[in-house]
């Protein structure tokens, strides 16, 4: 994965995946004022085929905000490019997958209203011209025909996130955005969606924008991780280690993690502390010398 | 563009005839009142055997007014209850972030979405529109009258949902995607064509009179208006317009995709 990401880096430069630079970026206040200092401030993000890159921040630090500039739902200052061109609203981009709510106005979710599930479903395998065998799989594992018949509208925050990891991830996408994607699911269809993540990122040439406030969960599956802190880009904590942790029996945290920060660490005990099924638990770890960045 | 992705989005959008069976339910029903109920005593006009005044004096006359007057009560019914929130309403969601960001990660172009969705808006008004004939047909059969007559407020209606329809498409520039900005566009859309008359009878005298047949409005009860036949034209003319502007809107935006086995980036199409 390295070698491709560094042939793409080398030989692709001016074409990355995802493309930000000079960002500013600031919402207008309930007096119709823009902030004094902008929520965004970031010189450059790229990412580029084979890239994992992940964004942790705390809530409210502008995480889902970047998103919603990538998807052309806001416009900042500077320069947005996706899949080689200015981003705009009213683009397609097929080979984007995306997992998140965008929040855009309060009650959107990101998945049409007033359809069934198996409704929308139907439509989205039709127009992708999905054949059973690539989405059976992902059908079972994350338990969709359990609400086939329910109102998009009426999902629970789960069910919503299963439904946008199967519409995200069936269709193969070459881009990933995903933004707190394993927030409300629960145990087992996390554990089945990083599994699938894993696997596909592993065979195909999926690029990778996890954001997410949980140190651990980007550890897992990216390279590269940024800190976004007071708006700002930067290069997270340096000082990791690059684990393996097993428990007994398997949970969702089972996994190898690439430049675990104590941070990640800490949250990984603490899920090992509150599961009251975990008998056992064994953690290799080795400290990670290259530098990411 | 790909015929089959178009087919594949009227489908979603149209959905399954068995969910408006009550709607063919309540057709059925204005159909037999039309009918059976609706007679001539000699005199005047009668329902359900009760004389009804007011009607004209021949019996042609009268029974065409009175069925005009059922016509123009359907048409509202259908506009509040039907019109509004099945297709206006719908369009108009059809234009927020829910319903428009799952349909742009997915392989349909721009275009083909917004063909599919001003065809959305035809087949309404074509499948309402053919209601309309067929009930005129048995209508006039029934009762010996001329049929061609009923068809005026037929045509009224299928204008109607031609105009508003295309209004809620037209006003997809990306500012309505709020829940209430959108139910705002699609109730202005709703009563577009009637209001319109209001301006018409505030330039009338104004204006040449050889023109302001041409312009648009589309209203039930329009018995005693003269031309009806032109403004309901116009403004299904320029309903059909509007549908056109929506789609040649969406030829500004392309679906981006890399090919990176051929070394190519950013293809539109």
């Amino acid at each position: 994965m390295f070698i491709h990401s560094f042939i793409y880096r080398t030989m692709q430069i001016e074409h990355p995946l995802l493309e930000l630079k000079d960002i500013v970026f600031s919402y207008t206040e309930i007096n119709g004022k823009s902030r004094n200092k902008p929520l965004l401030e970031i010189d450059e993000l790229i990412l580029c085929p084979g890239d994992r890159i992940g964004v942790v921040g705390d809530n409210g630090s502008g995480k889902s905000t970047i998103v919603r500039i990538i998807l052309g739902l806001q416009t900042p200052k500077g320069t947005v490019n996706l899949f080689g061109k200015r981003a705009s609203w009213g683009n397609h981009y097929p080979q984007l997958g995306y997992i998140g709510d965008p929040s855009f106005c309060p009650g959107e979710t990101g998945l049409p209203t007033g359809v069934s599930v198996s409704k929308l479903l139907d439509g989205f395998k039709a127009i992708c011209n999905l054949e059973e065998k690539e989405y059976r799989d992902f059908e079972e594992g994350l338990g969709l025909n359990k609400f086939l018949n329910k109102n998009v509208s009426n999902l629970s925050n789960g069910e919503r996130k299963k439904l946008m990891i199967f519409l995200a991830l069936t269709k193969q996408p070459r881009l990933l955005i995903a933004d707190e994607a394993t927030d409300g699911l629960d145990d087992q269809s996390k554990a089945f969606m990083i599994e699938k993540l894993e696997m596909l990122l592993e065979s195909s040439m999926l690029s990778l924008l996890w954001i997410s406030h949980q140190y651990y969960e980007v550890a897992r599956l990216t390279n590269t991780v940024y800190k976004l802190n007071e708006g700002k880009l930067i290069s997270a904590d340096q000082k990791r280690f690059d684990c393996e942790i097993h428990t007994y029996p398997e949970e969702s945290i089972c996994g190898t993690y690439k430049n675990l920060s104590s941070k990640g660490w800490l949250e990984i005990v603490s899920k090992i502390y509150g599961s009251p099924e975990i008998s056992r638990f064994d953690i290799k770890g080795s400290r990670v010398s290259r530098n990411h960045q | 563009m790909k015929l089959q992705n178009i087919r594949i989005l009227i489908k979603y959008y149209v959905g399954d005839i068995s969910q408006h069976r009550d709607f063919l339910l309540i057709y059925l029903s204005g159909v037999l009142l039309s009918l059976f109920p609706v007679g001539w005593s000699g005199t005047g006009v009668t329902f359900f055997g009760f004389p009804l005044e007011l009607y004209g004096n021949t019996r042609e006359d009268s029974l065409l007014a009175l069925l005009k007057e059922f016509c123009s009560w359907a048409w509202l019914f259908i506009a509040i209850f039907y019109l509004l929130p099945n297709l206006l309403q719908r369009l108009s969601e059809s234009l927020s972030i829910n319903n428009t960001l799952w349909i742009r990660l997915a392989p349909c172009s721009p275009y083909e979405v917004a063909i599919s969705r001003a065809l959305w808006v035809i087949i309404w008004a074509f499948v309402v529109g053919m209601f309309g004939i067929v009930w005129s047909l048995i209508c006039g059969y029934f009762h010996q009258i001329a049929f061609s007559e009923l068809l005026i407020n037929v045509i009224g209606l299928v204008s109607h949902i031609l105009l508003a329809g295309g209004l809620v498409l037209a006003l997809d520039l990306g500012f309505f995607t709020g829940t209430l900005e959108r139910n705002q566009v699609s109730f202005l859309a709703l009563i577009s064509p009637v209001i319109l008359i209001l301006f018409y009878w505030g330039i009338d005298k104004v204006l040449n009179e050889k023109y302001m047949k041409f312009f648009p409005y589309a209203v039930p009860f329009s018995d005693g208006l003269t031309d009806i036949s032109y403004h309901f034209g116009v403004t299904a003319l320029i309903g059909f317009c509007l549908l056109c502007i929506h789609i040649a809107l969406k030829f500004r935006f392309s679906r981006v995709i890399t090919n990176f086995e051929d070394g190519n980036n950013a293809s539109n199409y």
